[in-house]
């Protein structure tokens, strides 16, 4: 009997080490079979049951299972553990640097103009301002005639224009648009018009396109203390400072009466000329079918290109169109 | 219009403050652009004599002078190295302790062992530059020792101001005089009235033979005037701050006076044209070379003054006559002094392509009752300077008093300007600017407006009149009180900026090209078909208007390649032009991808872009239009590969293509690579937008199958797809190409193309149902092309 127990207690520590060597889990399945299966250690030892006195039996089978559980206890911890490595080992394996680049290609972006455009555009569309577009290569009527601009007047000197025809011009502001969208609208009108215009001028300081913004807002009452208004909120808004200091200067535009060129102050106290404004003027309100003895209207335009340099503080309006791609891609990801 | 201070400030009763009264000016509309000193900065420079000269003994370029600066018995020694010095001219002479304006600053010195005490000036020493490469000579009346900033007139500043069309009337010195009066209340010099005594009863025989044109013609014989006089260079200096050059004295005095008055004037040479002018409209033949020396073939819409054998002698208001002009020699003048209507005038000079002061203050309109006024003070001066005897002034005229009256209420000043100005304000304001008060009661008033103002026509021109001296900085902002109208924003601008974005998302960076381009390149890359929209005056050679964005892509690549740039994705969104009218001005989105696929990477991931990236590009920029197909098209224009094009088309209809470069552009261009390109007519595709139409989503199993059809080898797969998508297979969601096979044990001139269907409905498709299916795309695909599955 005494022979026996002592067979039980090397099985098991026999088991216990075979189960600490063994590093994966094939080799623990191994282990598990050598000692649970049918032909098993631990299993033999049930066997040596038939072979002792019935009243050792009890005792005995006791102590087989008692082995037994701290044999099936061990694999299990040992199990857990052989898992924990080898994730632990997977993991390391699988580890890369982090720190190398994608392999795939940049976003785009948008050129800077049409990002200032976006900007005006979001800021009048708050204001209920509806958005519209028009042909570039204008009829002399509404590029000039419509203005009140009629033919050899001296007004119309102010801008070099380009003929396509002897009546059909590039559009030299975008000011035809508004009695294009009036005659086709009644008041109350609200609309912006952003888009291409053309004068014959080319140096350092002067682009053959550039973009304007015109804007437009007819309806009884309007005054020229609500352009003011609403040209100032603009600015604020656009160039994102609240003290922003604007100024109107008396000007003279053909389709406005009364008419102001707009400044705004920079950083360094200079006035910068950055729009032109004023209270329609009664001919031209004539010429988009409206009375002009009940309506009253203001317009205004921007230079789309000139908010932008200042916005952004590009100094040199060549690089504007030049769409170098070293220029256009500061402009990723901006807003 | 450029102007010296001193001259403007010199009629003004108190010592002018110039920020004050020009900032008043360019609020109320009289820009001031400019303002340059007339010399830069410096100090103890004075007018000095040389007295004697010797060469020195060892520097051969270098005169020992005695220089005279005030103190005759004590003279400065100054070694000189200009070579215009000699004894018995005056010139500026730097004293010793005075700074130069190049920073120099002036002391004893030896030069080659002779001491000097001073130095002698050069125009450009002194910030003068006078093109003499030499000593600055002054004139034999500068008084010695006297700084030659008060000699040189040299403590000015020249204004230029930026006279609006509208302004005519501020184009002379007494113009802005009258503004600067009425803006700052600053007080006149009185003008001392000009009388002239004729010395001849000899006059000029005037026939208007169009007087509505012509209203007022005044004239003036002055015989026996001296042409080769020197003007006093404060006179023709100011001429020069102004920009007009000196002719002569007679032209210079002419000049002088439109400078001052705003009236311009002209001289004829009476032994030239006679005693008699008419004037009158040219007739379509004649020609006249006027004083620059074009010939000029006069049309009839061009007024003239004729002489006495009725030949024109010059074009009224613009240009003087050549042959009648005044030269050297001249010794009997005529002075014209005119009021053209602006109408008349307007456009000519611009018709002729003729530069004139003249013409641009009479298409401006030049005050109707200055005639007399300008030609006797020309006359006065010319006495004064060229000497002569004065004849009779004739005068013929047809002027009707302008008696434009315009009745406005204070209501509507208030409400077009949104606030409530003070009735007497207004009526001090007007009163200023010249206007006459005609009537005014409590509601209204009535004002006729000054002679010299011809944009005054409407009642709102006197709201601005009251608004911008009142000031427009003390008008108060106030928001609109109603938001009436509120519309959505327009679908196109939204839409727009959608493809944008996909495009940007992809790494296409937007460009802006010119909407006009060279020939070169839209004959390559340009629509063929289309006879382009030329400029009439293009610049730059940028003379063709584009009817397609190919071309400005391709030009900004090759800027781009130029500057080192290997690989390329850009994208333009703009109006392309295929005729005048709106119709033919659309908009369309193009884009370029030129390059590699990938950037330059660790990973080794690299080839070139193809034209399946580029399909993919276009795809999912029109990614939620309804309908888009793509069918190849063997493009003939050279703009494309004939095997690598396809044409884009929503519901049938052409809206863009796509497709690689032509190889010969390619080669032309020296490219790498041949560019991928795509052009698509957004406003066609924008009006084609279904509206959305969900569908519920389907809760019961989808179903894949996959067949391999065996296919000739030049059968397009497209035909297939489109094939099966026409059969409309209720329960068909997706079909796609997986696999396309060539080789292997297939017989030659055969390819393998596996295609992969998605089934899914409202129930759970039972095998029978899908099989149905199966059948009917193998038989109809078999039959149509010929083909077996694999």
């Amino acid at each position: 009997m005494v022979l026996i127990v002592d067979k039980l207690h090397t099985t098991l520590e026999l088991g216990l080490s075979e189960l600490n060597q063994s590093d994966t889990i094939h080799k623990l399945e191994q282990v598990k079979s050598r000692y649970l299966g049918k032909q098993g250690a631990i299993s033999a030892l049930m066997q040596e049951l038939k072979n002792l006195a019935p009243e050792e039996r009890k005792g005995f089978g006791a102590k087989v299972n008692e082995i037994k559980v701290q044999f099936e206890n061990a694999l299990i911890t040992r199990k857990t553990h052989i898992l924990e490595l080898e994730l632990q080992h997977k993991l390391a394996n699988e580890t890369i640097d982090v720190t190398l680049p994608p392999r795939g290609n940049n976003l785009g972006g948008l050129h800077p103009v049409s990002l200032s455009l976006n900007k005006m555009v979001e800021i009048f569309k708050n204001l209920g301002f509806d958005v519209a577009d028009g042909p570039e290569i204008e009829t002399d009527h509404y590029n000039f005639n419509a203005l009140n601009i009629p033919a050899n007047h001296p007004a119309r000197a102010m801008q070099d224009t380009f003929y396509t025809s002897n009546d059909h011009v590039l559009r030299t502001h975008t000011s035809p648009m508004q009695v294009r969208y009036a005659l086709e609208n009644t008041p109350p009108i609200k609309v912006i018009v952003p888009g291409r215009v053309f004068r014959v001028d080319m140096d350092a300081t002067h682009s053959p396109m550039f973009h304007q913004l015109e804007g437009l807002w007819v309806e009884e009452g309007i005054s020229f203390a609500n352009l003011k208004a609403v040209i100032i909120n603009f600015l604020r808004n656009f160039f994102e400072n609240d003290q922003l200091k604007v100024r109107f200067r008396a000007s003279f535009f053909p389709f406005t009466e009364p008419s102001a060129e707009i400044d705004v102050q920079a950083s360094n106290g200079k006035w910068l000329e950055v729009a032109g404004c004023g209270m329609v003027h009664p001919k031209v309100l004539s010429n988009m079918n409206i009375d002009p003895d009940k309506y009253t209207g203001f317009a205004f335009g921007i230079g789309i290109d000139r908010f932008t340099m200042l916005r952004y503080g590009i100094d040199d309006l060549r690089l504007m169109f030049e769409n170098d791609i070293e220029f256009l891609n500061q402009f990723r990801g901006v807003n | 219009m450029k102007l010296s201070l001193n001259w403007l400030g010199g009629y003004l009763l108190k010592k002018p403050d110039w920020s004050t009264i020009l900032d008043k000016l360019t609020m109320a509309g009289i820009e001031l652009e400019e303002l340059k000193p007339v010399a830069p900065k410096f100090n103890n420079i004075v007018v000095a004599e040389v007295i004697y000269c010797e060469k020195h003994q060892s520097a051969d370029k270098l005169t020992i002078c005695k220089v005279n600066v005030g103190d005759l018995d004590n003279p400065l020694q100054i070694v000189c190295g200009a070579a215009n010095v000699k004894a018995g001219i005056k010139v500026p002479c730097a004293l010793v302790g005075s700074i130069l304006p190049n920073g120099i600053t002036i002391a004893t010195r030896e030069m080659r062992g002779v001491s000097s005490t001073g130095m002698l000036c050069s125009g450009s020493e002194i910030g003068c530059d006078d093109g003499v490469d030499g000593l600055l000579i002054l004139d034999d009346t500068a008084v010695i020792g006297q700084s030659i900033r008060e000699t040189l007139n040299l403590d000015d500043e020249i204004a230029e101001f930026k006279i609006t069309p509208n302004r005519g009337d501020c184009l002379s010195v007494n113009g802005l005089l009258r503004e600067i009066k009425a803006l700052t209340n600053c007080e006149l010099k009185e003008s001392v009235p000009i009388a002239l005594k004729s010395s001849t009863d000899h006059q000029l025989d005037i026939n208007i033979s169009a007087p509505d044109a012509c209203p007022n013609y005044v004239s003036l014989i002055i015989e026996g005037v001296d042409n080769q006089i020197s003007l006093p260079k404060w006179l023709t200096g100011r001429l020069n701050q102004s920009g007009i050059r000196s002719i002569s004295p007679i032209v210079d005095i002419a000049n002088y006076v439109m400078l001052e008055y705003g009236q311009p004037l002209h001289a004829f040479d009476t032994n030239k044209i006679g005693a008699k002018v008419n004037v009158r409209f040219a007739m379509d033949d004649e020609a006249i070379k006027v004083l620059d020396g074009k010939l000029v073939n006069l049309k009839s819409n061009t007024l003239v003054i004729c002489d006495e054998k009725n030949q024109p002698a010059a074009i009224a208001g613009v240009m003087g006559g050549f042959d009648s002009g005044v030269s050297d020699l001249t010794s009997n003048i005529v002075l014209e002094s005119a009021f053209f209507t602006p109408k008349v005038i307007a456009g000519i000079a611009k018709q002729y392509g003729l530069n004139s002061d003249a013409a641009y203050r009479f298409e401006r309109g030049v005050d109707p009752n200055l005639q007399v006024k300008a030609l006797n003070y020309a006359a006065s001066l010319i006495i004064e300077f060229c000497g002569g005897k004065i004849g009779k002034l004739n005068q013929v005229t047809s002027l009707e008093t302008r008696s434009k009256t315009i009745t406005l209420s204070y209501i509507q000043i208030d409400n077009l300007i949104g606030l409530n100005i003070d009735k007497s304000i207004i009526k001090t304001i007007l009163i200023n600017l010249g206007f006459t008060i005609l009537a005014n009661d409590d509601e209204q008033l009535t004002v006729k407006a000054p002679s010299f103002r011809f944009d005054i026509e409407i009642y709102q021109d006197i709201i601005e009149e009251i608004a911008r001296v009142y000031g427009y900085d003390n008008i108060k902002p106030v928001l609109p009180n109603s938001l009436s109208v509120i519309k959505p924003i327009a679908k196109d601008y939204a839409k727009n900026n959608l493809y944008k974005a996909r495009l940007i998302n992809l790494g296409y960076n937007e460009i802006i090209g010119y909407a006009f381009l060279e020939e070169k390149f839209e004959q390559q890359l340009g629509i063929k078909a289309l006879k382009p929209v030329m400029l009439q005056n293009p610049i730059a050679g940028l003379s063709v208007m584009r009817t397609s964005l190919i071309a400005d892509l391709i030009k900004s690549l090759l800027y781009n390649i130029n500057r080192g740039c290997k690989s390329l994705r850009i994208f333009e969104l703009a109006r392309v032009f295929h005729g005048e009218t709106e119709d033919k001005q659309k908009i369309r989105i193009a884009g370029l991808s030129y390059g590699q696929a990938y950037l330059p990477n660790w990973a080794n991931e690299k080839r070139e872009i193809d034209f399946f990236d580029i399909k993919q590009d276009v795809m999912i920029l029109l990614a939620g239009n309804d309908e888009i197909t793509f069918k190849a098209h063997a493009s003939e224009n050279g703009v494309f590969h004939h095997g690598r094009c396809a044409k884009i088309y929503q519901n049938g209809v052409e809206i863009g293509i796509l497709g690689q470069l032509h190889p010969k552009l390619t080669q032309e261009y020296e490219l790498a690579f041949g560019p991928y390109l795509f052009e698509i007519d957004v406003d066609s595709l924008n009006k084609q937008i279904e509206q959305f139409q969900f569908i519920p989503v389907s809760k019961f199993p989808r179903v894949e199958r996959d067949l391999s059809f065996v296919v000739h080898d030049n059968l397009v797969v497209g035909d297939v797809l489109n094939l099966i998508h026409q059969m409309k297979l209720p329960w068909l969601s997706v079909c796609r190409v997986i696999d396309i096979f060539q080789g292997g044990n297939l017989e030659a001139g055969f390819k393998s193309v596996s295609l992969n269907f998605i089934f899914s409905g409202d129930k759970t498709l039972t095998d029978d149902e899908i099989n149905q299916n199966i059948e009917s795309i193998i038989n109809l695909v078999n039959t149509k092309f010929d083909a077996r599955l694999r």
